[in-house]
């Protein structure tokens, strides 16, 4: 069956739904788990004809910070699938938009499956998909598991 | 795990039934038979008793290509026809009821309209359902 499941996450209690379910069925099947967190990429805010720099906020300076925030999201994906009993890989990606980056990492990884939550931080009710689910959904070419 | 008889339904078929011997899962497969004809009608010459056979003789088929895939599997497998006039509300109910703790459907079924995009039930499957939904493409 699968042999390597790529986990997204964006750090939110909902996605940490579909880490735990991804990093169960892994155990189950026997497979390993590459977890991935997208950064979208600086983009200065633009005024008209200018960019404005923010002094003591630079491209680094948001690298840094997006880097923290991956690491704190991946370390999540690490420790439950530690506490499964699963090989795990971590990978922070930089891509606008995030479904093209979970899609990139998946095909970069040679994954055969994602497992991915319904919702993540951008969640508006219960009854739809959260946007970025939906595009990993459209346009991805291996089996998608969204878990509720 | 739905099926319209469609090719593209059998290939999800195909990865659910190996999805469940990996896991040692159980499945039961659903054909919705959406279009029950008046009794008594008849359409395009062709008495609707006539269309109802027709209509389950169609599902049946599609079940045994499920039952058959289980059987090469040793998957243990039921199946049902169920009917309702939206074929994503009769997966969900048939889920529901058999306690299914896992929907594995197809990215499209009979409706395609290409690559790119979900197939309508599918997207219906997925938002309305509360267990996990594996999507083969």
């Amino acid at each position: 069956m699968f042999k390597h499941i790529l986990i997204p996450t964006d750090g939110s209690r909902l996605a940490l739904k579909g880490v735990k379910a991804g990093a169960r069925l892994a155990r189950a099947i026997g497979a390993r788990v590459t977890a991935v967190y997208v950064v979208p990429p600086y983009v200065p805010p633009m005024y008209g004809e200018g960019a404005i720099y923010v002094p003591g906020y630079s491209v680094r300076h948001y690298k840094e910070q997006g880097a923290r925030v991956a690491r704190k999201a991946l370390a999540a994906v690490s420790a439950a699938a530690r506490a499964a009993g699963v090989k795990c890989a971590t990978r922070v990606v930089y891509d606008r938009p995030a479904w093209d980056g979970i899609l990139r990492a998946a095909r970069g990884g040679r994954c055969d499956a994602i497992v991915i939550a319904s919702h993540g931080r951008g969640a508006i009710g219960g009854a739809l998909l959260g946007s970025e689910t939906q595009r990993v959904l459209a346009h991805s070419k291996i089996p998608v598991l969204v878990i509720r | 795990m739905p099926t319209d008889g469609s090719r593209l339904a059998e290939r999800g078929v195909r990865a659910g039934v190996r999805f469940a011997a990996a896991l040692g899962a159980r499945v039961s497969g659903v054909y919705v038979l959406q279009a029950i004809p008046a009794r008594g009608a008849s359409y395009a010459g062709v008495p609707a008793r006539e269309w109802a056979r027709r209509f389950e003789a169609a599902a049946r088929k599609a079940l045994a290509v499920i039952e058959i895939e289980a059987e090469l599997a040793r998957v243990p497998c039921t199946t049902a026809v169920v009917r309702n006039a939206r074929p994503w509300k009769g997966i969900l109910a048939a889920a529901h009821r058999r306690g299914c703790d896992a929907i594995v459907i197809a990215s499209h079924g009979r409706s395609g309209l290409g690559g790119l995009l979900l197939g309508s039930e599918t997207a219906n499957v997925l938002s309305h359902s509360r267990i996990p939904v594996l999507v083969a493409r």
